[in-house]
């Protein structure tokens, strides 16, 4: 007994406390926040449709009457408890162990994955500086794409439980597109690792926050690199316009055609929870993580709880500007064709960041101002817009039926002449 | 040979702080596990079961089932992900490669073979790049 309590006390250091204390606060907040932002995004369709969006579920709940609406916002409680008490229903053909895995296994990797987000930046306690994040281990920003490459599982083994054409086509699709999405975004990890010399989350923010010409927010050195993250973050999360794997107007629900109740809403917690880290992810290596503004170096690296808790409102609101700019795409864009999303994978956005990680390379070597990383940016768009006519073609994929009566039939046209 | 003058990034490599710094990690694991499964018994508890024939048939649009959906499919998917697996444990190996290479002191002279080894294992790659670009590996049609 008395060897334990001595255990615990060498175990339970103020970092360890720390760390899960923003365990519980955090991920008690993400599973809120994925109810809200159900509701967050269906304000926003509204709003890009030009309707009002759920407005009627107050927090009365039938037990009492209010005068209020309060803007709709009890809907996402109501569909939390309504989703649990549906039928959790198992078709026959499945094959049930792994029918029941999948799910688990979206919402667990998308639970684990934020893990090295440092929400609060350093803190002072007495003598040591305390990490106010989940963990701080030292593969830093490897970590969570390690556990997002995971998640490909709960798509696929869903799909291919599920025994249905539907699911297994979705889960196929996802598969590629995931699989095919991460390349670049790791390369473009690589390279932010490149840049900064170090894979630390905490150090990544830091040193965009130090402040001057030559650290500043990476999206100014490397704007091109921002934008083919976000598209990948985007086609890692199944986001519209990449949700090729539930595209209901071919394959029903995709992968999750089968599911039903509780088990169907954890693979939409886990792909709201993927938004979240990706987001995160985003405003940490391209944004300046908690920074408030570029080039000033406003804030200090340590600081006491009431520069955390303003870090943690900054980044938050990073975080909530790109979950909104996700939605607003999802309601705006039209969704890609499986070819036109392989060729942007793989004809596009792999040699562009390989060219720019080469540049890095070099630039690192060289130890040229980071400024040269933007002219590497220019120069490989620039490029990319002339070098892309050049590349060989694929055959045309539209192949036109001459079926009669249709606009591009040739036949009609020859049958109204004669 | 690395020289003693070679300055890498100071990391932590007791084992014992390894251990407390995955601690978090495991908590976080367990949180997950427990979550997921017990959202999968309350709603197996909480919800109706109601079971039927034509209930229990394959969802195919309303549609009688044609045949079963383990189907053979495309080759076209095997193949991306052959070629994702190279990319994939390229990049594993650059990352090390990345995290070194920025903190090489100019006086250890390391740098530049740093570099030209990590050329030449870009290189490597972007020539199977460029095989299975010409081989048609990305050419949906």
């Amino acid at each position: 007994m008395q060897d334990i309590i001595s255990c615990l006390q060498s175990i339970a250091t103020p970092q360890l406390i720390a760390h899960v204390i923003v365990i519980m606060v955090i991920a008690n907040l993400m599973l809120g926040g994925c109810a809200y932002l159900i509701l967050l995004e269906r304000k926003v369709a509204a709003w890009t449709q030009d309707r009002i969006g759920p407005n009627r579920v107050n927090f009365s709940f039938g037990l009492v009457s209010l005068k209020s609406k309060h803007f709709g916002l009890g809907q996402a409680l109501v569909d939390g408890v309504k989703l649990l008490v549906k039928e959790d229903y198992d078709p026959p053909q499945v094959d049930k162990i792994l029918f029941y895995l999948a799910p688990v296994f979206a919402v667990g990797t998308a639970l684990v994955g934020w893990a090295i987000i440092p929400w609060g930046g350093l803190m002072q306690w007495g003598d040591q500086t305390l990490v106010i994040a989940a963990a701080d281990i030292n593969i830093g920003i490897i970590y969570p794409l390690a556990i997002g490459s995971l998640a490909v599982y709960g798509v696929v083994v869903g799909g291919y439980a599920s025994t249905n054409k539907y699911s297994f086509l979705g889960a196929l699709r996802a598969t590629a597109q995931m699989l095919s999405y991460e390349i670049p975004m790791s390369l473009c990890v690589l390279i932010i690792i490149l840049m900064s010399g170090t894979p630390r989350a905490e150090d990544i923010a830091v040193l965009q926050a130090a402040g001057g010409l030559h650290h500043s927010w990476n999206i100014l050195f490397q704007p091109l690199l921002a934008v083919i993250f976000f598209t990948c973050v985007l086609a890692e999360c199944n986001r519209a316009p990449f949700d090729l794997a539930e595209s209901e107007q071919e394959l029903v629900g995709g992968y999750h055609t089968e599911y039903s109740s509780m088990k169907w809403a954890l693979f939409f917690l886990g792909e709201y929870m993927h938004m979240i880290t990706g987001s995160a992810m985003f405003a940490l290596l391209f944004l300046g993580g908690w920074d408030l503004l570029p080039f000033l170096g406003a804030l200090p690296a340590v600081g006491g709880i009431g520069l955390v808790l303003l870090k943690f409102a900054i980044f938050a609101g990073k975080v909530f500007f790109l979950l909104f700019v996700m939605m607003w795409i999802r309601w705006s864009l039209p969704r890609f064709r499986f070819d036109q999303l392989m060729r942007l994978a793989w004809r596009s956005l792999i040699p562009m960041t390989l060219i720019l990680l080469l540049a890095s390379g070099v630039i690192v070597y060289l130890r040229l101002s980071p400024w040269y990383f933007l002219l590497a940016n220019i120069a490989v768009f620039v490029g990319g817009l002339f070098v892309g006519p050049l590349l060989p073609q694929g055959p045309p994929v539209n192949r036109r039926v001459p079926l009669a009566g249709s606009r591009f039939s040739p036949l009609v046209e020859v049958a109204a002449k004669g | 040979m690395l020289s003693p003058t070679t300055t890498f990034p100071v990391m932590p490599v007791l084992a014992e702080e390894y251990l407390s710094h995955y601690l978090p990690i495991a908590l976080l694991v367990v949180m997950a596990l427990v979550f997921g499964f017990g959202n999968l018994v309350l709603t197996s508890i909480l919800g109706p079961s109601r079971k039927g024939a034509v209930k229990g048939t394959v969802y195919e649009s309303g549609m009688n089932p044609i045949g079963s959906a383990r189907h053979r499919f495309n080759v076209r998917f095997y193949i991306v992900a052959m070629t994702f697996l190279v990319f994939d444990v390229e990049i594993v190996f650059l990352y090390p490669w990345a995290t070194v290479f920025p903190n090489l002191s100019e006086a250890s002279g390391l740098s530049a073979m740093f570099l030209a080894r990590m050329l030449f294992f870009i290189l490597t790659s972007v020539l199977a790049f460029a095989y299975a670009w010409r081989k048609g590996v990305f050419r949906y049609d």
